[in-house]
């Protein structure tokens, strides 16, 4: 198993989320960590949305003024820092979030991946891993 | 690249015991050494005769391509079996099982650990 030190010069993390915002809070941790990362001057080699958190690929959500606009917070950290940011196709397809080339695919009205992210399969997340000083996932 | 899949999900409650099987089948199909460890709900994945009322994919016939994908190294924790009262009996699978000192021993031997 690789680890960290804290003496380490720059590393490279692939990162996975799991969860939708408002089913676990743990993408709060997952957003503090990276920024914290990069803070520290260590780099995300990848970030790969799995399973539930293909949610925050989407262009799509509206939050009131009050409430933390978590995909959005994903969404500008991505744009700020050029972060890989991958999808997985087929966690997304059937969660709703697709990019303009599904939807004409699949015949759909529209679609709402957000910019700065692709679509992609485990075959980006596996590379990631292999190719990244270490891995984690949040959730 | 060595891989160890700790699997904890019980088979229908989410469709995440499906997507980390996925995962684990494509780390196979992309040439990485997979080993399984099922423990916690996971154990429940390991059921015979699983009939999905639910309309989900089987789990039970997803097991049992694992060999196609050359997923030989399939564990199961000894002490989650017991706390769950099933015997390897009731299990579709030949599984080994591992005490705490066998888990310790797998986790410190692979390379990369996921678990879920």
């Amino acid at each position: 198993m690789t680890t960290l030190t804290s003496k380490a010069v720059n590393h490279s993390v692939a990162i996975m989320l799991l969860h939708s915002p408002y089913t676990n809070n743990i993408n709060d941790s997952a957003l503090r960590y990276t920024k914290t990362l990069i803070e520290q001057g260590h780099s995300v080699y990848r970030l790969f949305f799995y399973h539930e958190a293909v949610q925050l690929a989407s262009n799509l959500t509206i939050t009131a003024q009050d409430e933390q606009q978590v995909a959005k917070a994903w969404q500008d950290l991505i744009q700020q820092h050029n972060i890989d940011a991958v999808a997985c196709i087929s966690s997304s397809l059937k969660r709703g979030i697709i990019d303009k080339q599904e939807a004409k695919r699949y015949d759909k009205a529209s679609y709402n991946l957000a910019a700065n992210i692709q679509l992609g399969g485990l075959g980006d997340w596996i590379e990631a891993v292999n190719s990244a000083d270490t891995h984690i996932t949040f959730g | 690249m060595q891989y160890l899949f700790i699997l904890k999900q019980s088979p229908y409650q989410s469709s995440l015991a499906r997507e980390s099987l996925d995962f684990a089948l494509a780390s196979a199909a992309f040439n990485q050494q997979v080993s399984l460890l099922f423990m916690d709900d996971g154990i429940y994945q390991l059921l015979q005769q699983q009939q999905s009322q639910v309309g989900k994919k089987n789990i039970e016939k997803t097991l049992a391509s694992l060999e196609m994908f050359d997923i030989n190294n399939v564990y199961c924790s000894a002490n989650c079996l017991k706390q769950r009262n099933i015997d390897t009996t009731s299990l579709s699978l030949d599984v080994k099982v591992a005490d705490n000192g066998t888990i310790k021993t797998l986790i410190h031997s692979v390379d990369k650990v996921f678990s879920f």
